[in-house]
């Protein structure tokens, strides 16, 4: 089944009560949840085969080993700190400087994430820079339509397959809910060919839920108490 | 210290991933249901939980022990611990004379089968290099003091072979059962940190 597209956000499932003993490991396995999502990335590419453990370990290794490489990594003194605040007083220097530092593990994990998926062709650097760019564009400008809001649907030419339902187009409905960031299939650098792009769509894009009634839509002979609920990108509305 | 400095450079990170989470989503290359299933996997089912049900079977039952101590990966299998990576299990026996210490001096090569994740402190430069050096200072670190007469071994783990220390059994556990010694076992004597304390 296609998934929809959307940005994830980092979930973490409820932590078991039978997961406690022993005593002594009640820190987190995780502290962040991006954490266990960098971690379980590596996993799932590793058991379909895309790399061997030992290819991973060589990357990691190096990106351990290479500390300098994280040196100037925003958060990284921060993220130290905070951690010996937590395990304070009642820890030795060592034992604090250790946890200090294996606070940066998860930061040198994504880093070579980051490396063995670009040597690997899985995901380019420049890829996913222009995706951190997208998100966060996208994210800053928030969305443009809020629920009950009215909106008109684009009246978009555009030549082979669309997402959009034809017959929508010029139609008036109104905004039932915002679906969250979703990529856009027909934007540019979507592998559809140049003449299939729509010039200055964004990659990412809020998708609306939008509900029309059938009179609209089909004319006075449908029925006044029938609706229909379609999920619209951004770029196929405008306001009414 | 929660300064907007940290937790801007945190959401960075954070917005870092689930790019990448994005864009391997739109590859097909990971699927949502994968990705949870291995978060819970190392969350709730890999800990070492696990590993305490090892030891206190190979203090209760010798020859369980015996095969424990002769093929690792065998015997864990027998338990329903398998390896996750196909890595080997060695497991080494603390005794009067001798005291384990688990690293990775190179990275964080970990038993997860047995003892999941690595607590945060193993995947440090400070204990993967004093832990090789100095084991004895790095015990008395964690409040643990070996005789000078005892033998301090370290094993260095890789990706390819990983260990779990079976600590020796506390005094005046006597009449306790398997469960019940279960408890008594900790994340760090499995490590080699620490001993087992007295019930």
């Amino acid at each position: 089944m296609r998934k929809i597209l959307a940005v994830p956000n980092l979930t973490m499932p409820e932590q078991r009560a039978g997961a406690t003993l022993p005593r002594d490991s009640d820190d987190a396995v995780f502290p962040e949840a991006w954490q266990a999502h960098a971690f379980a990335v590596i996993m799932s590419l590793y058991q379909d085969g895309h790399y061997n453990w030992a290819e991973w370990d060589d990357y990691l290794g190096y990106c351990i080993q290479a500390p300098g490489h994280f040196a100037t990594a925003p958060g990284e003194e921060a993220d130290g700190g905070e951690q010996a605040e937590h395990t304070g007083s009642n820890r030795s220097p060592f034992l604090t400087a250790c946890e200090r530092d294996g606070a940066q593990y998860y930061h040198f994990w994504l880093a070579a994430t980051e490396q063995l998926l670009d040597a690997k062709g899985l995901v380019s650097t420049a890829e996913l820079d222009a995706r951190v760019a997208a998100i966060e564009k996208a994210e800053q400008a928030g969305p443009r339509f809020s629920a009950g809001q009215r909106v008109l649907v684009r009246d978009i030419k555009r030549e082979g397959h669309t997402h959009l339902p034809l017959y929508l187009r010029g139609k008036t409905g109104v905004v039932e809910s915002d679906r969250g960031l979703i990529v856009f299939p027909e934007a540019a650098g979507h592998n559809h060919g140049d003449d299939h792009q729509h010039d200055g769509a964004d990659t990412l894009q809020h998708v609306f839920c939008v509900r029309f009634s059938a009179t609209d839509i089909w004319g006075e002979s449908a029925s006044a108490t029938h609706d229909l609920n379609f999920n619209l990108w951004d770029y196929q509305l405008k306001a009414a | 210290m929660s300064s907007d400095a940290s937790d801007g450079a945190d959401a960075k990170t954070a917005l870092r991933v689930r790019a990448l989470e994005s864009l391997l989503l739109e590859k097909g290359l990971i699927e949502t249901d994968a990705i949870e299933e291995l978060v819970d996997m190392f969350e709730n089912r890999l800990g070492p939980w696990n590993g305490a049900k090892v030891v206190a079977r190979a203090w209760t039952d010798p020859a369980f022990k015996q095969r424990l101590l002769q093929d690792g990966t065998a015997a864990l299998a027998e338990m329903g611990f398998d390896t996750i990576q196909g890595e080997e299990m060695v497991i080494v026996e603390n005794s009067p004379g001798v005291h384990n210490v688990i690293v990775c001096t190179l990275c964080s090569c970990f038993p997860w089968a047995v003892l999941g994740l690595p607590p945060v402190w193993y995947k440090s430069a400070p204990y993967r290099a004093e832990a090789a050096r100095d084991p004895r200072g790095v015990l008395r670190e964690f409040g643990t003091e070996i005789d000078g007469d005892t033998e301090v071994r370290v094993w260095d783990s890789n990706a390819e072979l990983r260990y779990m220390v079976l600590p020796e059994r506390p005094a005046g556990s006597d009449n306790m059962d398997a469960a019940a010694l279960a408890e008594l076992v900790t994340r760090d004597s499995m490590i080699g940190v620490s001993k087992v304390a007295p019930p």
